[in-house]
């Protein structure tokens, strides 16, 4: 199997050498436009390696850069700038922050107040917190660079502090041009659910919304590249899927080539085809998260391939409740045993159309889609779009005069199924709210 | 392409009520593309209208409502109904009521205007078939259809910060017309008035009508 390694990476020669132990083998490329004249399915690996600010590298640079500075002069770490630091650059900053504190250092560190709270780095900031760091938290700053001072204004949303510093160590990274190249190039663009999401690409591992493109931020490998390799190499190695998989499939002679699913599809797995009349999906990048089945103004998409025939129901039952795979549906089992209902497993709230959830309506008093939480989502909030297209068929319903409660939803997680509960009791009793 | 939004539900039950039979009429190109009235939104008006009653509803997709050799097709299904609603634009409702006489033809959308699908979910007015293109003096953005008064030479007193006084979301279509002359190094263009226009080739001429004799097959 081929795959792309694109970037200019200390560690590209070294990725190269494990990769083809596995039996890969690896093309490297530098711009853009060699990426581009490539054929499009093949596997890409971005390689980056990102930079910090130098006196927030380690002790020695830390050490080095406050040589000059009074005892009394404060040192600032800013922190969160642009978005929202990369675990590895908390660290970096901590540790760099507690080492300089205990050298009696003035410290302060300014940090987002929208910060997602999490244990470790909760403890450790109260270590440092012991050890005389001081942590500002703000929404809003303002930071102006003088001759020999950076003086500094952070607002809470309550209060406001002004700091005056010698050294004011911005921690931001900026995106690097190339690296954004390839971005651009691959499509690969927006992902709230933990991947990658507006400039924050460049600070995040892994996956990207796409299945064929993996990013690898060289920072937090500290020298090893063979740590990765094996995961790598699972990911790789799925991508060779003998379409026995569930995946979307477009009749060329219904779609309109509106190019909806083009835009909407989270995974960018929706291209024109060959003749470009029609869309066509790559099987590869396909996750049948169903988003485009939904948004299809020509219902021109359907699942092909480990499509379970469902079985059809006649009787006219209480509830139906559709449960995404992700969340809710592996809470069901212990929340929704003893609940009169018919449970349904989906890809993602995003395949659930207003024809699928009124369609429902008639042979059930009510309908619930249980999806995930805000951020959880696999498939770019198609948890969201379900929350949307319930608020509009409420709407609609109402227009006709029909009861809107008979159809709710409910954002769960895989642990939370006394939520999952509550929400179908109520929707059982008609009393749906959301 | 034509732009177009569903009606209010109960409109079109309310339009519906005296008919037992209703042929729901997609229509395959524009308000499909614009998710208005494709197969998609003629399904789910059938499911939500059909979920009381005992109505007996049809959905049919022409490619386009607007060609008569699209609709022979389905001939047999508007016999069926008692009603058609069609979801296409005017032009479909009009040329079906024309085709099929003595069927009540309703309209399911409000055709709305010429325009773009800017984003997913989102489109804009880009032209009004004024029948006398000016956008070559313009820097290819019209004054007729985007400036709110289809001002023709600059923008009147409601222009602020590149927006419209008449509604902050909508762009000064002077302000784009400068920045993209600018852009083109033509500003002098400005400098050249748009003569008053004579507007019968737009709507004030009456109902337009475009022949080609060398099309033709016979003399009309
Ligand atoms: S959404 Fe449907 S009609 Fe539009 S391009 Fe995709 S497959 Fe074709």
């Amino acid at each position: 199997m081929k795959v792309v390694l694109a970037g200019q990476s200390r560690y590209s020669e070294n990725l190269k050498t494990a990769l083809a132990d596995y039996g890969f083998e690896a093309i490297s490329i530098r711009t853009a436009s060699e990426l581009k004249a490539l054929p499009e399915s093949l596997p890409v690996i971005i390689l980056y390696d990102a930079k910090i600010h130098p006196a927030a590298q380690d002790k020695n640079a830390a050490a080095k850069a406050v040589l000059g500075l009074k005892p009394q002069d404060l040192v600032v770490f800013l922190m969160d700038k642009t978005e929202e630091a990369s675990p590895y650059i908390e660290n970096r900053v901590l540790d760099t922050a507690l080492y300089l504190a205990s050298v009696k250092r003035r410290v302060a560190v300014l940090l987002r107040s929208t910060r997602a709270s999490d244990t470790a780095f909760d403890e450790r900031l109260r270590q440092a917190r012991e050890k005389g760091v001081s942590f500002v938290r703000y929404d809003n700053i303002a930071v102006e660079a003088e001759m020999d001072r950076t003086v500094i204004n952070a607002f809470d949303g309550k209060l406001s502090v002004t700091l005056e510093t010698p050294l004011c160590i911005d921690c931001s990274e900026l995106p690097d041009p190339e690296v954004e190249a390839f971005i651009e190039t691959l499509r690969v663009k927006r992902f709230g659910g933990g991947c990658i999401s507006g400039t924050r690409w460049y600070l995040t591992q892994g996956n990207t919304h796409k299945r064929n493109v993996k990013f690898i931020n060289t920072i937090e490998l500290d020298g090893d590249i063979k740590q990765i390799v094996p995961a790598l190499v699972d990911d790789l190695r799925a991508l060779d899927r003998p379409g026995q998989e569930k995946v979307a499939s477009v009749d060329s002679k219904k779609c309109a080539f509106c190019y909806t699913c083009y835009r909407v599809c989270p995974h960018s797995a929706m291209k024109p085809d060959e003749n470009a009349s029609a869309m066509m999906v790559d099987e590869m990048l396909c996750a049948a998260c169903g988003i485009c089945l939904a948004v299809c103004p020509a219902s021109a998409i359907t699942f092909a391939g480990g499509d379970k025939a469902e079985a059809k129901e006649e009787s006219r039952d209480k509830l139906k409740i559709f449960c995404c795979e992700n969340s809710a549906f592996v809470a069901s089992t212990e929340a929704l045993a003893e609940v009169d209902a018919s449970v349904e497993s989906i890809t993602c709230g995003g395949d659930i159309s207003a024809l699928k959830m009124t369609e429902a309506l008639k042979t059930y008093d009510n309908v619930l889609v249980a999806v995930c939480c805000d951020d959880a989502c696999k498939h770019h909030d198609g948890n969201k779009r379900l929350i949307k297209q319930v608020e509009r068929l409420k709407e609609r319903l109402e227009k006709l005069g029909y009861d809107p409660k008979r159809i709710s939803c409910v954002q769960t997680g895989i642990t939370m199924t006394n939520l999952l509960r509550n929400a179908a009791e109520k929707a059982l009793s008609g009393g749906g709210e959301k | 392409m034509i732009i177009a939004s569903q009606k209010p539900l109960d409109e079109i039950r309310d339009t519906l009520k005296a008919y037992d039979k209703v042929l729901i009429a997609a229509c395959g190109t524009c308000v499909t593309v614009c998710l208005s009235g494709g197969e998609k939104e003629a399904l789910e008006l059938k499911a939500l209208l059909g979920l009381e009653g005992d109505k007996a509803y049809r959905v049919v997709t022409p490619e386009r409502q607007c060609d008569s050799e699209f609709l022979e097709a389905f001939d047999e299904d508007v016999k069926w109904a008692d009603v058609v609603l069609s979801l296409a634009c005017g032009v479909g409702v009009q040329y079906m009521a024309e085709r099929y006489e003595g069927k009540p033809v309703i309209p399911g959308l409000n055709t709305s205007f010429m325009g773009t699908n800017r984003d997913a979910g989102y489109w804009t007015e880009m032209c009004q078939g004024c029948g006398n293109c000016v956008l070559e003096k313009t820097g290819g953005i019209c004054p007729v259809a985007r400036c709110s008064k289809s001002h023709f030479n600059g923008p009147c007193g409601g222009s602020a910060n590149g927006v419209c006084e008449v509604d902050p979301s909508i762009e000064c279509a002077w302000q784009l017309i400068y920045d993209r002359l600018k852009s083109l190094n033509q500003l002098d263009r400005l400098y050249d008035t748009i003569p008053p226009r004579d507007w019968r080739t737009s709507r004030d001429g009456g109902p337009r009508k475009i022949r080609r004799p060398d099309v033709a097959i016979e003399e009309v």
